[in-house]
């Protein structure tokens, strides 16, 4: 029971890892941040895994570890430094980050939203997750996170015409 | 996240090589199942406690089983545990409960 168990763990582990970083890169904003809470989050997967009882994906359980040992750990950060947030640039510092202008601008845009809009435009934007799935990360109405994602990219529009750069986010 | 929703080309401009990903998995996983260990360890620890215990229990309610001379056996707990497990040694009512008194064992 255990040895199977382990293999399912290690199976979803092998098969989301590369998502797992990117969506911990994108809220801690730091590589190696990243791979802590992506470490930690397994850490906590596997001793909660006997708890799941199938009321989401095996996958999306999964995926609300990630997102919250992701937020603990910038709060953790944020907490100690003594940077304003809002000085940040909020572009991820990783070797595997790679951007232009206006995706570096759009980085620097999304760090100035409140922590929940930000959240749900990163996994409605980039990751293209269905409202439904992001409603079961996060714990919020869908009614909520569709006014939080038009809100965010109303925000990020207004940011970037400022710039005089495009975005190409559905409202 | 079903495959469905998986983007075909990351829009957030973060390519996360292969090799770089198994690793991070391999060091999650390896992470993760180091924390487990915990409660199997405890597992062990009562399990070597129970037996302990009872290995002196035999002695002392079975003083006419041991031997009167020679060397003291040396029963390790694990032996005795398996002994327990595998139903070679029985205990009668009167016994656990007096084995139970005796170490002031009021609940399991």
């Amino acid at each position: 029971m255990q040895r199977e168990a382990l293999s399912q763990f290690t199976d979803l582990v092998e098969r989301h890892t590369d998502q797992w970083y990117r969506v911990a890169l994108r809220i801690v904003l730091d590589h190696d941040a990243a791979q802590d809470a992506v470490q930690e989050a397994c850490i906590k997967m596997w001793t909660h895994w006997a708890s799941y009882r199938g009321e989401a994906q095996r996958s999306t359980w999964a995926y609300r570890f990630v997102v919250n040992e992701a937020l603990n750990i910038q709060r953790r950060s944020r907490s100690k430094s003594s940077v304003d947030p809002s000085e940040l640039a909020g572009v991820p510092d990783s070797p595997y980050f790679a951007a232009d202008a206006a995706l570096a601008a759009l980085y620097g845009a999304v760090a100035q939203l409140p922590e929940q809009q930000r959240l749900v435009f990163q996994l409605r934007y980039f990751d293209e997750l269905p409202y439904a799935e992001i409603s079961q990360i996060l714990g919020t109405s869908t009614g909520g996170l569709k006014a939080n994602y038009h809100h965010a990219v109303a925000k990020i529009k207004k940011i970037m015409v400022g710039l005089n750069l495009d975005l190409h986010a559905e409202s | 996240m079903n495959p469905s929703t998986q983007p075909q080309s990351p829009r957030d401009g973060i390519t996360v090589p292969s090799e770089f990903a198994a690793d991070l998995a391999a060091r999650s996983t390896e992470a993760a199942r180091r924390t487990r260990r915990a409660p199997k360890t405890r597992r062990i620890w009562l399990a070597t406690a129970a037996a302990a215990v009872f290995a002196g229990a035999l002695l002392i309610l079975r003083p006419h089983a041991a031997p009167s001379a020679g060397p003291t056996p040396q029963l390790t707990a694990d032996e005795a545990w398996s002994a327990l497990e595998q139903g070679d040694v029985t205990l009668t009512e009167d016994e656990l409960l007096e084995l139970a008194e005796l170490h002031g064992i009021t609940t399991l």
